[in-house]
């Protein structure tokens, strides 16, 4: 949190600094490459789905300010998602389980015709995040899951250093892509990666930090070429490597189809979605097959 | 070449390589270590009504299928109930398990007594008590180190280690409830040693491990073995980073370490093996590995979380392996509890020592 709590005070600095370059304040979202494509299960989106469980997400992401430059946009913000989860049963509530993420950061963009890259691929984004996901019951809730000592503890969450690749194509054609590479590298993952594993043991016990590593890969797609129906479609994989080497890598296939309706301050997407593979938060040990439906609510 | 039991820059190799990125996550495989818990075999530490827990769990091959163990804190029984709430605590006990493997075998327990309670095996000395540590069979004898340990604050923390000593037993073919103990004559210098950590034959000379400073860092001393089993351990020679020399030249053989381990010599793998708990609180069972006694040890490698660690508020120690005991290439234990207050585990069901099967791959 200190940690945060600087680059938050070393931006508002920066920010402040470079008043004479037209900085907006609050622009809006902290990306310019923004998420209401994306198929990942983690995105700061609000929604709603059934499918085996119920399962609902309460996010959004903000800028709070921006650098607007001729080649590179500079955004300071973060993001904040709490995803719940029903473990187990029929109800439609989801009110079993729960995980946080939040996450603050920059992300440098790069418009469609800033340079010959972006004016080929679109939009590109590099965003580097502090960010931290957390696991809980609510409430007296029982997991009642049964434990295999392979499995990843804290639900796989801990406090991380986020790198994600991100572009957005240009709107030559009906057919917007969104392709987003991410990586997660959680606070244990340093002191391993200079052969001092006790350190990185005592890190991860300290912060409760189940995952060493994990990356993500996505693609999203939406036709635009209706302005009030947008049908979309978003593949999202991803791979948790765990701190303990006595537990498995856990994988994570999803997808997402929907049609997004938008309007003027909001977007309302009905989907249906897919997964193969782990769970989210406390979850994460199960593998299952997931089929479900939902809507999701947007700000444009 | 002694096994790898270890490659850090795994997860992020297999990461590049999982996204396609091939070229970044190519590398050397490592061998693989597994483990899982033993759950047929834990019946033997409760096979004693009126013994209802104890950790540390050091084991010492007295030959002809006898393995004697070495408890720390213990519960002892005062009533037909059987519960921990209406026990004794002991500082220390003992039991001797008969055949080797842990899942056929029988245990017999001991500790001492008073006219009015149980009392340690190795009873206080004053204000202090001994904890144990590992030993060895030599020839006729036995050799048992134990630490002194004394009350310097308050709280199920305020307990500090003063120096080692270690036992010689005359008569350990004899049940231990006749045991003759004699003390040994230590070495006076090497107070902030904890010598008796594990204990090793090579050769002529009986290596000692033991540990010092808030970080466990982990020494080795070695004995000459003749002297040994006369109860002569005045003048060890220690480890200094080259070779071994003077109590003034002793350099860790690794930092870091942990307050409980066994070290043995796994054939199969031509390296030592140092078996021990990595954290605190909720630990994994962890072994490092090195091609000689004095080193290099490799950096820790998790072979298993125990199922208690996934629970509330955990506190799983004592990991060590027991090199004589068989039904796995390497038998291994751990003692699940909390930091709950009392006695611990209303449900009575933590605080024994569990067995895991570790197996070479």
């Amino acid at each position: 949190m200190k940690t945060l709590a600087a680059l938050f005070t070393a931006a508002s600095l920066l920010a402040a600094a470079s008043s004479a370059v037209a900085a907006d304040w609050l622009p809006g979202r902290s990306r310019a490459v923004t998420y209401e494509d994306s198929a990942d299960p983690s995105a700061p989106v609000v929604s709603y789905a059934y499918g085996p469980r119920a399962r609902a997400t309460l996010g959004g992401d903000l800028a709070f300010v921006s650098l607007p430059g001729r080649r590179m946009d500079l955004r300071l913000g973060g993001s904040a998602l709490v995803a719940f989860e029903n473990a187990r049963g029929a109800r439609v509530v989801p009110e079993q389980t729960l995980e946080s993420v939040v996450a603050l950061g920059a992300a440098w963009a790069f418009p469609g015709a800033a340079n010959p890259l972006s004016r080929t691929l679109g939009t590109l984004e590099l965003a580097v995040t502090l960010g931290n996901r957390s696991a809980h019951r609510v409430s007296a809730f029982e997991l009642g899951d049964r434990i295999h000592t392979t499995d990843v503890p804290f639900g796989a969450g801990g406090s991380y250093l986020g790198v994600e690749l991100a572009a957005r194509s240009l709107a030559r054609s009906p057919l917007v892509l969104t392709p987003r590479l991410g990586f997660r590298l959680f606070t244990n993952l340093f002191p391993d990666l200079v052969g001092q594993r006790v350190a990185s043991d005592v890190v991860a016990d300290e912060l409760r930090e189940g995952a060493e590593f994990m990356d993500f890969l996505e693609l999203d797609m939406r036709w635009i070429q209706n302005p009030r129906v947008q049908p979309l479609f978003g593949l999202y994989t991803d791979a948790i490597f765990p701190h303990d080497d006595s537990a498995h890598r856990r994988w994570l296939g999803r997808f997402l189809l929907g049609v997004a309706f938008p309007g003027t301050a909001f977007e309302l997407t009905p989907f249906v979605d897919g997964e193969l593979g782990h769970g989210q938060g406390l979850l994460v040990n199960r593998s299952e097959a997931r089929l479900g439906a939902g809507v999701r609510l947007d700000a444009r | 070449m002694p096994a790898r039991l270890v490659d850090r820059s795994a997860p992020l190799r297999a990461g590049f390589f999982y996204l396609g990125l091939g070229a970044l996550g190519c590398g050397p495989g490592a061998p693989q270590l597994t483990a899982h818990p033993w759950p047929e075999a834990n019946a033997l530490f409760t096979s004693d009504p009126l013994w209802l827990g104890g950790d540390g769990a050091y084991s010492v091959d007295l030959g002809n299928e006898r393995v004697l163990w070495l408890f720390g804190d213990t519960y002892v029984a005062t009533s037909a109930a059987h519960r921990r709430d209406e026990s004794y605590f002991v500082r220390n006990s003992v039991a001797v398990q008969t055949g080797y493997d842990p899942s056929r075998a029988f245990m017999r327990f001991y500790w001492g007594r008073t006219e009015e309670h149980p009392r340690s095996f190795v009873p206080e000395d004053g204000a202090t008590w001994f904890w144990p540590g590992h030993g060895i069979r030599l020839g006729e004898r036995a050799l048992l180190f134990y630490g002194r340990v004394h009350q310097a604050s308050e709280g199920m923390w305020g307990f500090a280690a003063g120096a080692w000593t270690a036992f010689l037993v005359q008569n350990p073919d004899d049940e231990p409830s006749v045991w003759q103990l004699r003390e040994v004559s230590a070495a006076s210098e090497g107070g902030d040693v904890e010598l008796g950590g594990a204990v090793l034959e090579v050769g002529a000379w009986l290596y000692v491990y033991g540990n010092a400073g808030d970080h466990h860092d982990i020494y080795l001393a070695r004995f000459d073995t003749e002297r040994a089993v006369k109860g002569d351990l005045s003048c060890p020679e220690w480890w200094s980073g080259e070779g071994f020399g003077d109590f003034a030249s002793r350099a860790p053989v690794l930092t870091l370490g942990a307050p409980e381990y066994s070290v043995s010599y796994a054939a199969p793998l031509g390296a030592y093996l140092l078996v021990e708990t990595e954290g605190f609180g909720a630990s994994t069972l962890a072994v490092r590995s090195a091609p000689a006694p004095e080193g290099p040890w490799t950096e820790p490698r998790d072979v298993l979380r125990p199922p208690e660690s996934f629970g509330d508020d955990p506190f799983v120690y004592a990991g060590k392996a027991h090199p004589e005991l068989t039904g796995a290439d390497l038998v291994a234990t751990y003692v699940p509890s909390s930091f709950e207050d009392g006695p611990p585990d209303p449900r009575e069901v933590l605080y024994y020592p569990r067995f895991v099967r570790i197996g070479y791959k």
